[in-house]
């Protein structure tokens, strides 16, 4: 209770200057926190996996991760507050899209940005949830589902340099394109 | 364990006695400030308050307030990753002002779960009858959510720093190696708390060491 209360004392005594513009937050969160649905999925998908777990909000609402590695390759599955299964995202080398994808998302990109440099590549499963666990687990697939590909780069444009978070679709069509908002580092330069 | 314990405490206590040393107390308030679109100032006020020291000059006490900084650093973005800038540092200390001439380029990283920061400075320091200080530093600094792959308002981390300084003055060298070990807490994307041990060898090449040990206390805001 006590620090508790220190810490809104703190808070509101700066919060009076300061202005909230970061759109994500991410936080541990216990396991038993956790939707007993996808406590389900990850348990028989994903066995044998050290998972931690996490609580996501943004402006599309709130959202649960779990996140692992298997094989060596970083995993994070998310779902929404009830624990339907959301997507499945595996971080892979840029290298690994295919061929003709990758072209096109380096067409794509060259278009968009006068320089970049690839940080980060991740493979994107949507569909439904029986389509992801046989994805997830080897197996062949009956259904229907999409794969995306989630870039982050540091990028150029328009003589300016930033990081950038880009999805393209199997196809290499960049579908979405977003700034990373590069949180303040005084605290660690100074 | 026992036999741990002991030796940490004549550790301690063989410092005390054979080498010179300082306990003591650096509070700092941090701000910084955007100036168009590609240069950031940031701002330093820091205070040293002595608690112990071994030895003492015979005309103070051994707790004393010995010293005030205030410092002014200028930098601009190469990128987002790269920065490169200059500054200007005055100490009062002693009933005299020290001047100090700053240059800096520094690199902060974003890892998985961490960002790290690598500074690299070079300083010339002018005191009153003393001669002129050059100084080489290199600092590397991570910061470790506590809660979570990245560190978000509301939440602890820990900020571990460890720094190398080279210093030549009057054709003579020496080496200073700094550490610390903080916890802070993210109020708000502007403001942040730490707290935390600051450790400083100095004159690392003389025969006699000097140990320094500090609590430190930080305040940053930024504009």
């Amino acid at each position: 209770m006590k620090r508790t209360l220190i810490i809104l004392f703190l808070v509101s005594a700066f919060s009076a200057v300061s202005a909230q513009n970061k759109l994500e937050r991410e936080y541990r969160i216990k396991q038993s926190e956790v939707p007993a649905k996808a406590l389900e999925f990850v348990e028989s998908s994903f066995k044998g996996v050290k998972i931690k777990w996490y609580g996501e909000e943004n402006l599309d609402g709130k959202a649960i991760e779990a996140k692992g590695k298997r094989d060596g390759r970083l995993y994070s599955i998310k779902f929404d507050t009830n624990g339907v299964l959301h997507d499945i995202e595996m971080v892979i080398k840029f290298g690994d899209i295919p061929e003709g994808t990758r072209l096109r998302i380096e067409k794509n990109l060259q278009d968009r940005f006068s320089r970049y440099s690839i940080q980060k590549t991740q493979k994107q499963w949507l569909g439904a949830t029986d389509d992801l666990r046989a994805l997830a687990e080897g197996k062949p697939v009956s259904g229907q589902y999409s794969t995306n590909y989630e870039i982050s780069l540091q990028g150029t444009k328009d003589r300016r340099t930033d990081y950038f978070e880009v999805l393209a679709n199997a196809d290499g069509e960049i579908v979405r394109e977003s700034k990373i908002v590069q949180r303040n580092n005084q605290h660690l330069i100074y | 364990m026992k036999s741990y314990i002991f030796s940490i405490l004549f550790l301690f206590l063989s410092i005390n006695s054979y080498a010179q040393n300082q306990v003591g107390l650096i509070p700092q308030i941090n701000s910084s400030f955007k100036i168009g679109d590609s240069w950031k100032v940031n701002t330093k006020l820091e205070g040293r308050q002595l608690f112990f020291q071994n030895p003492y000059p015979d005309h103070l006490k051994e707790a004393e307030f010995e010293r005030v900084d205030a410092e002014l650093i200028a930098t601009t973005s190469l990128d987002p990753l790269h920065a490169l800038g200059g500054g200007y540092l005055i100490r009062r200390s002693n009933r005299s002002f020290t001047h100090r001439f700053i240059q800096q380029y520094s690199i902060t990283q974003k890892l998985r779960s961490s960002r790290m920061s690598h500074r690299f400075r070079t300083d010339q320091t002018l005191d009153k009858d003393e001669a002129l200080q050059w100084r080489l530093r290199y600092r590397l600094s991570l910061e470790k959510p506590l809660n979570g792959l990245e560190l978000d308002p509301g939440e602890f981390y820990l900020k571990l720093t460890n720094e190398y300084l080279g210093i030549l003055q009057d054709s003579e060298g020496n080496l200073e190696i700094r550490g610390l070990a903080s916890l802070g807490y993210d109020l708000s994307d502007q403001n942040r708390v730490e707290t935390g041990i600051d450790y400083r060898m100095e004159k690392v090449m003389d025969p006699t060491v000097t140990h320094k040990l500090f609590l430190s206390i930080g305040l940053y805001h930024s504009f």
